[in-house]
């Protein structure tokens, strides 16, 4: 009855260079200068993996270019040379979408750190890749303005990576993700093309192919400038702390100020297990150790309207049996809250040599019953674990630390992350909602799709990337029709002890 | 009708349905996706142009159609198949109006954040055509609101993209292809739908402005108040009367008086009906209009295509803040249509021409120069739709290639 | 453990044997996040991941394990980093990059100097020149004193200038840096008590440091006055030694914790309410004795108070004078990153009638001076240097104020170059100057 897929498996794979093709070295050094392309041993194996250490590869030459002119040239040098590139911007993701490919070289946008245009009055502005997140807000505050999406890795991550990985952040409940900022792209294509995408309305006719390039993993092809909208600094913030006897209450109080009609920038919840990894490191916070969950409220716009804001989140979270609800009365407290949930990533990675930042996404209202099978798994998989979630986004952050060095610690916790995506899509949720699914995630994409609804996701890749020169086998896995779960074959046997 | 097709023997009946180019005589309508990928794989087999119909209310919105064999209409995949109220989401087949929707979310407490004109304009045909309305202020495009599609390719296949959650980056974002491509790459079957909280406060005003520039930034730049759900700003041509200012602000009630006073420092805005944004929203809707022009803009330069259109006889509905404006009305030539759509261009923008005389389709593309994008939407087509079967020549993509070094 | 840990054929233990016994262990820290890369002032200037912080841990780690085999890019890197510790702020998992760097150099000049074979390569000249230079003059005050002597009466002969026109590019780098050596009356030795004016409120010991007072024994007797206006008694041991700060950052750990340990010796066990540093770079590494030798250091470590930090601290009651200037503060690395010292300053420069103290854009970036990087490194000090000139530039300040003497010097020549003739000052300076009694 449906037709048979009408594209046949691609050839077999060549075997990748493992040392750079004669002379390419020198052609890139040509275009980039010899300070901007790195391919010592040392230099090559500081770049072997972003911010996800599992599954590292070395790359052949590592570019740093500052134009787009010179990442065009890079791509046909590689091009000509039979090697595959991979974009990188800081390196800061987790889901391994910047690891060098086997016999690949990666083209790294740290110097192409320019913020080209601030148009205040429309408030836009272009930008080169390499722009730190946090650092476009800083440039532009004097004008009463900011970049909306927050990563948590806001002060290291670029812009171009934020493009890549569609990124989010606590403030994504009120000003969604990295998609919604982005008006316009130049990329370079992976035949060498330069070609813009969009224009600075954000709208044009026909497919989006903006938003279709935001989130594409830098598989399509590599960014190199981007034209963002910009929000007003809202008039006043307000931050509040409500203490729960326990998550459920937490989370049921949520979805009491989600229906409410009142929209908070951010709904952060720390679960007990956070709360007390947390107030037993550094990074204590002095909250009460006994509570269930902490959950934090970040209210933002017009100063008159924030005092019923604030009694309808008041009145929500009492109606769950809040007990203790706290705002913040000045900047330093208000940095104290948000101590109880962004110490939760360095409380846990001081317990273990690594840290594992799982992402899934369920659909708001099973968090509860997610979060309790979620440490269900990882108690018999005899991991420590603690949760932090952006709760009115349904998207959680299941930290496990553990120690690579040890085969079977890390056979526990890949074979916990298995369960973990499981049990999140039996939810009816997906398997990351904010970190990409690089290469870390890449052959579990069957838990959410069937091999026929990946067919149309090829189709994209190949129409910008034909022969699959660019970030080869990202985010969707590299052979067709060969889904099946197989952790094994993602290398991770191989990491070195 | 082609062979395959014929072998299927789908129930069709007569009924003419007129498009730019061309129509055809008989419509089928598949009662289940399962039924709608079996008429689409053997359309693909005969090489059949099919036509997809939704609630009809933008059909004219196209270019000359390629030859066509059969209508499809989606009525058949209609119904709300799920819809938490403590969730916020909603999943809707592609043939349920949209109408429906509201009705049944508001009931609850929330809203659909779409804003199609009409009231029988479907879901189907609200993505294919990224039918947007002036609360798109405050809900953003058509694309925002969505957070999974299900689609048939043009090989039948039923595949799915993005999901229920509201956050979501598990593979590529392929509604953002399906969403405005007119039905050319693959055809919406259902859609889950992200809702909104119901404003506790919605109140509607009106006011009577000079059409003038400064007046206009003043709007512009209060549309960044929190409240703002839509602003109307209408004028026309052979009157000089000034603006007629339609403003919609929801939100707490200190929210929206807090930013009526703001609005009220530019002119003295009166109490509206509330339905008047919904009747403007629907206006062009079996408009008798030759012409209908839809541009966006950068905004700073809105007022002056704003001005552009009043100064060839056209009447115009702009909003102040999203850079948009409609113009309506009749042209001396094509000419002076296509003068317009170089002045959008110019602005930062593009010039949709939504009505056009039937006369002038030939030589005037409905949607203009897409950009650097168009080659690669016209790669995309041929790998979605390689026999060109799905809504054949509505929505060509034109542009230029890109730049080498 | 990590299977790097092998011997060279001269026997001598080789690089990744050292780093194995030294600070892998506090690699693992490391999670990996990149979160300090733009805090690094190296990465700013060069975009590499090997000139961050992740990517110098990663680099020892690597080689530790053996799964780096080249320990070269370590080398340069280790050096080539200016020890500011602006990472540390940034670290969410508190990994001690400072200490590991200091292990890290280490490991590699010992490797160099004990073995000169094998896996790490020999010292170059300049290496052994810096290293004679911070063993045998720096610490010893005679010859220091006399050194400076010598500097002075090139400075005055005018040869400096002709130093510039023959010598290469780098020396005469090095020259231009040098500022203008104060009168011998300025680089005498301070007197060894001074009595608390007024009701005494305690007793400090004041440690002057080995270049202070050669090139800013004004800021020491600025400090020795304020303390005893505010109520202190103040010593000054004579016999006192350089602090290590220098040597340790260099790679010579061993004689930097001989040196911490002479100044345990004098300034321990006395009746002491602290021990006051006027140099961010001295103060930040005697909190560092415990570190490097164990409890004896201790005591003297939990006593060490930088100047700026006691008097906030003791809300020390002065009576000061308006002094109407636009300023700007400037954070030494070694006061905010590594001893965490910010506010109070500021408090210190709030208390002054009339003065404003003007924010400028980039106040907790490192200068560029970092103890004698900017002999070692000059041309990378020198870009990282001009951020911060630039946003000092922008700020229009009429004083620039800045807690550490090499940051004073280097800012003192940006600014110099980029044309803007604005004096550079020690905070405790102003605060002498304006609580002067009228």
């Amino acid at each position: 009855m449906s037709a048979a897929p009408t594209h046949n498996a691609p050839p077999a794979e060549a075997p990748r260079p493992t040392v750079a093709p004669p002379g390419l070295i020198e052609r890139l050094r040509r275009i980039v200068g010899d300070e901007n392309c790195l391919a010592r041993e040392g230099e090559l194996f500081a770049y072997e993996c972003d911010g996800l250490t599992l599954d590292p590869h070395r790359p052949l030459a590592v570019l740093l270019p500052e134009t787009t002119e010179e990442v065009a040239r890079i791509v046909l040098a590689c091009r000509e040379a039979g090697v595959h590139f991979v974009p990188r911007g800081a390196g800061t993701g987790l889901s391994g979408g910047a690891h060098a490919t086997p016999g690949s070289v990666l083209i790294e946008c740290s110097r192409m750190n320019r913020i080209l245009e601030v148009d205040e009055a429309n408030r836009t502005a272009v930008v080169q890749p390499g722009v730190v997140n946090a650092e476009l807000s800083t440039a532009i505050k004097h004008l009463g303005l900011f970049y909306a999406p927050d990563p948590s890795s806001q002060q290291a991550c670029t812009i171009g990576g934020n493009v890549a990985e569609n990124s989010g952040g606590p403030h994504t409940l009120k000003y969604g993700t990295t998609t919604n900022h982005i008006l316009s792209l130049e990329v370079v294509l992976p035949d060498g093309t330069i070609t813009r995408l969009g224009n600075r309305t954000g709208e044009s006719p026909g497919p989006d192919l903006v938003g279709a390039f935001v989130g594409s993993e830098g598989t399509l092809g590599i960014v190199t400038e981007i034209t963002v909208n910009l929000e007003p600094i809202p008039e006043a913030i307000e931050t509040l702390l409500a203490i729960f006897d326990d998550v459920v209450a937490a989370c049921r109080a949520v979805g009491r100020v989600i229906r409410s009609g009142v929209v908070p920038a951010a709904m952060e919840i720390v679960d007990k297990r956070t709360i007390e990894a947390v107030e037993a490191s550094v990074y204590a916070a002095g909250l009460p150790t006994n509570a269930g969950a902490v959950l934090i409220v970040e209210l933002d716009g017009s100063k008159v309207c924030m005092e019923g804001e604030i009694a309808a989140i008041r009145e929500a979270c009492e109606a769950e049996g809040c007990q203790t609800i706290q705002v913040a009365q000045n900047e330093e407290e208000r940095l104290k809250f948000w101590r109880a949930r962004k110490g939760a990533f360095g409380a846990m990675g001081r317990l273990a040599p690594d840290l594992y930042v799982h992402d899934a996404v369920v659909p708001r209202v099973k968090l509860p019953e997610i979060l309790a099978k979620v440490g269900e798994i990882c108690d018999r998989h005899r991991l420590k674990l603690a949760n932090v979630f952006h709760a009115g986004d349904g998207n959680l952050h299941p930290n496990i630390c553990f120690d690579r060095r040890d085969p079977d610690e890390l056979e526990r916790v890949i074979a916990a992350g298995e369960e973990i995506l499981t049990a999140c899509t039996e939810a009816g949720g997906v398997i990351t909602g904010e970190h990409g699914v690089g290469v870390e995630k890449r052959d579990y994409m069957h838990l959410v799709f069937e091999p026929h609804d990946l067919e149309p996701m090829y189709r994209l890749r190949e129409t910008f990337n034909p022969d699959g020169v660019c970030n080869p086998g990202k985010q969707i896995p590299t052979t067709r029709f060969c889904v099946e779960s197989n952790p094994k074959a993602r290398g991770y046997d191989e990491v070195p002890i | 009708m082609g062979a395959a097709i014929e072998s299927l023997g789908p129930a069709v009946r007569e009924e003419r349905v007129s498009v730019p180019g061309g129509g055809v005589e008989r419509v089928a309508t598949p009662e289940d996706v399962e039924a709608l990928g079996g008429l689409v794989a053997a359309a693909s087999e005969d090489r059949a142009g099919l036509l997809f119909l939704g609630g009809r209310t933008r059909l004219h919105l196209a270019n000359p159609a390629a030859p066509l064999v059969l209508g499809v209409s989606l009525a058949g995949l209609v119904g709300i198949d799920e819809f938490d109220p403590d969730e916020g989401v909603l999943h809707a087949g592609a043939g349920t109006p949209i109408q429906q929707i509201r009705e049944t979310v508001a009931a609850e407490g929330w809203e659909l954040p779409l804003d199609t004109p009409g009231t029988t304009s479907t879901v189907g045909g609200t993505v294919a055509t990224a039918a947007t309305g002036p609360r798109a202020h405050a809900f953003g495009t058509v694309k925002d609101a969505l957070l999974g599609l299900e689609v048939v390719g043009a090989d039948g296949v039923a595949t799915k993209c993005g999901g229920r959650v509201v956050k979501n980056v598990t593979g590529y974002d392929l509604a953002k292809l399906y969403c405005g491509s007119f039905g050319t790459i693959a055809i919406v079957t259902g859609a889950w739908l992200r809702l909104r909280p119901t404003p506790p406060v919605l109140r509607s005003f009106e006011a009577e402005i000079a059409n003038e520039a400064a007046a206009f930034e003043a709007l512009r730049k209060l549309g960044e108040r929190p409240s703002v759900r839509a602003v109307i700003w209408r004028a026309v041509a052979d009157r000089c009367a000034g603006a007629r200012v339609l403003v919609e602000l929801g939100g707490s009630e200190a929210g929206v008086a807090s930013d009526l006073a703001a609005y009220r420092e530019v002119a003295s805005f009166e109490g509206a009906d509330g339905t008047a944004v919904d009747a403007e929203r629907d206006r062009a809707i079996g408009s008798a209009d030759e012409i209908e022009i839809r541009a966006r803009v950068l905004g700073t330069n809105t007022y002056e295509f704003l001005s552009a259109t009043l100064a060839v006889g056209l009447s115009v509905s702009a909003e102040p803040g999203q850079g948009l404006v409609r113009a309506h009305g009749a042209l001396p030539s094509v000419e002076t249509l296509l003068d317009l759509r170089e002045t959008a261009v110019r602005l930062g923008g593009f010039a949709a021409f939504e009505r056009l005389p039937n006369g002038w389709r030939p030589e005037v593309d409905v949607f203009g120069d897409v950009g650097g994008g168009g080659p690669i939407i016209q790669s995309l087509s041929r790998r979605f739709d390689p026999n060109g079967i799905l809504n054949p020549g509505r929505f060509v993509a034109r542009g230029p290639v890109g730049r080498g070094v | 453990m990590s299977s790097g840990s092998t011997e060279n054929e001269a026997g001598a233990p080789a690089l990744a044997a050292l780093l194995d016994g030294s600070v892998y262990g506090d690699t693992l820290d490391c999670v990996h996040c990149g979160l300090c890369l733009t805090s690094c002032p190296t990465y700013r200037a060069t975009g590499r991941e090997t000139s961050s912080p992740r990517g110098r841990v990663y680099l020892m780690r690597g080689l530790a394990e053996g799964r780096l085999k080249d320990p070269q890019l370590l080398e340069e890197e280790a050096f080539l980093c200016l020890g500011c510790r602006s990472c540390e702020t940034a670290c969410p998992s508190g990994v001690r990059y400072g200490e590991m760097l200091e292990h890290t150099r280490d490991a590699i000049r010992s490797g160099q100097f004990e073995t000169g074979s094998g896996q790490t390569s020999s010292p170059g000249l300049a290496v052994r020149i810096e290293r004679f230079a911070l063993r045998q003059i720096v610490p010893k005050a005679g010859r220091l004193a006399a050194m400076v002597s010598l500097l002075s009466l090139v400075q005055k002969l005018g040869l400096d200038r002709l130093a510039a026109k023959i010598l290469p590019a780098r020396l005469a780098g090095m020259v231009s840096l040098l500022p203008t050596i104060p009168p011998a009356a300025e680089r005498k030795r301070l007197p060894a008590f001074t009595p608390a004016e007024g009701e005494r409120r305690g007793r400090v010991a004041l440690f002057e440091g080995c270049i202070m007072p050669e090139f800013f024994g004004r800021v020491n007797d600025a400090a020795r006055l304020v303390l005893s206006r505010a109520g202190y008694e103040v010593v000054i041991p004579e016999t006192q030694g350089c602090c290590g700060a220098l040597q340790a950052h260099s790679g010579d750990l061993d004689f930097a914790r001989d040196l911490a340990r002479t100044n345990v010796s004098i300034f321990g066990g006395g009746d002491l309410d602290a021990i006051i540093v006027t140099s961010a770079g001295c103060s930040a590494s005697m909190r560092e004795a415990e570190h490097w030798i164990g409890d004896d250091g201790a005591e003297m470590a939990s006593g060490v108070r930088d100047i700026l930090e006691f008097l906030d601290e003791v809300d020390a009651e002065l009576t000061f004078s308006p002094v109407a200037k636009r300023v700007c503060y400037d954070d030494p690395c070694h006061l905010i990153h590594a001893q965490g010292i910010a506010a109070g300053p500021r408090r210190l420069f709030e208390k002054i009638p009339e003065l404003e103290l003007v924010p400028h854009a980039n106040p907790e970036a490192c200068c560029g001076a970092a103890g004698i990087y900017n002999l070692t490194q000059p041309e990378m000090s020198k870009r990282v240097l001009s951020p911060k000139v630039e946003a000092l530039v922008a700020a229009k300040p009429e004083i620039v104020s800045t807690a550490n003497p090499g940051c004073a010097m280097q800012i003192s020549a940006g600014l110099t170059e980029a044309g803007l003739d604005v004096p550079v000052f020690h905070p405790i300076e102003l605060l002498e100057e304006a609580s002067r009694p009228r």
